[in-house]
Parts: C-alpha cells; structure tokens; sequence
C-alpha cells in the first residue's frame, strides 16, 4: 500500500507479527509487536489492529510509548502491511483502527487521509461516530476508523 | 487482493533480539495485552475503589 516498510517477522501462522524499528543511525532499537485481536463495539465484533512497543525487561506491550525515532509513517506503513495477511483469512470481517492516544488517532485520520484514493482501491474505509458507521469522509473526526476488504 | 512479501531485511532482528520476541510469543497466552487495556482496567478498578 505505501512504499518502505521494516521487515516483518510472523509468529508461526497467527496474526501476530514483529518488526525492530530503528533511528536514522540503526540505533536507539525498539522491538514492536502488532497483533489482531477481538473488539466488540455497539454490540459489534470487529478485530483490533493493535500495535506497541516490547518492553524486553517486563515482557510487556506498551501501545502509548514514543520511541522517538522519527520513522512514524514507516512504522505505520509496516503495519498495515500486515493487512493482506488478516483478510486471506478473515476476508469477511472488519478492521478495527483507533489510536490509543488522541494524537495517534489524528494521526491514522491524516494517514487514511492522505494516502485515500490507494488505500481504497483493494479496502473499504468507513468511520465511526458515537454508534454510527459511514463511509470515510476525509473532512470528518470519528472515534474509530473500519477496513474491510472490497 | 493485493500480496505483501516477506523481504529479507537490510537490518534485521538481532538474534538476541529475535530471541525475545520468541519468548514473548511464547509466554503469552492468547491475547496479547496493550497497556492502554491494562491501565483502563486498572483506572476502573481504582475507580470502584477496590485497589
């Protein structure tokens, strides 16, 4: 979908993926997983494509930490690299994207924002506003955005 | 359906690196949990006054 991704390592044949990303330097390392797991929303199931840090002293995922390295877009174009995977086996269901910050959710709404027209060429966008789904409209805030494939 | 490619890396997971994640994967059990899930739960609880 968009150029310049990290490579993607896959745990097995779940939808659970790693990836390391790095500053310009190759350093300052971070190791980050990215998982699809069950959401319900109004009494809808969708799957949550989740994404965070690998905190390697706890073992634990942290999805609002900054690590900094100024490679947002290729962390994120990593991500939904991943979106192939998820809809050859899920290919009926629906994606469900929201920032866990206020910031990240501005940011995937200027993502989808700006990359629209290649995006929906193989995906269906819509948002979601209190418990109203609509097609995506590039001027509009929702609570969270869906993908589904077309 | 459009294909992604699992690319060979120009800077790959370390070994060590590589091992971690496995371990990771491995110590879970299911659902891989976020923190912002973990601290909601953990706000809720406050919140009901039982932590």
């Amino acid at each position: 979908m968009i150029p310049n991704t990290y490579p993607l390592e896959r745990d097995g044949n779940a939808l659970k993926f790693s990836f390391v990303s790095y500053d310009s330097n190759g350093e300052n390392r971070v190791i980050k997983i990215i998982a699809y797991d069950i959401v319900k929303k109004h009494k809808v199931t969708y799957y949550n494509l989740g994404f965070g840090d690998l905190n390697t002293a706890t073992m634990e995922i942290d999805d609002e930490a900054e690590s900094d390295n100024g490679d947002m877009r290729k962390v994120l174009s990593t991500v939904t690299s991943t979106l192939p995977f998820f809809f050859e086996r899920h290919p009926t269901k629906k994606i469900h994207l929201d920032g866990s910050t206020l910031l990240r959710k501005k940011y995937y709404h200027k993502l989808v924002r700006d990359y629209y027209r290649r995006i929906t060429e193989h995906y269906v966008v819509e948002g979601c506003l209190g418990s109203v789904v609509e097609p995506f409209d590039v001027k509009k805030e929702y609570d969270f955005i869906l993908i589904s494939l077309k | 359906m459009p294909s992604v490619t699992l690319k060979k890396p120009e800077i790959a997971a370390t070994t060590e690196e590589k091992q971690k994640i496995v371990k990771f994967f491995r110590g879970m059990k299911g659902e891989v949990i976020f923190s912002k899930k973990v601290n909601k739960a953990k706000a809720n609880l406050k919140k009901a006054k039982l932590i």
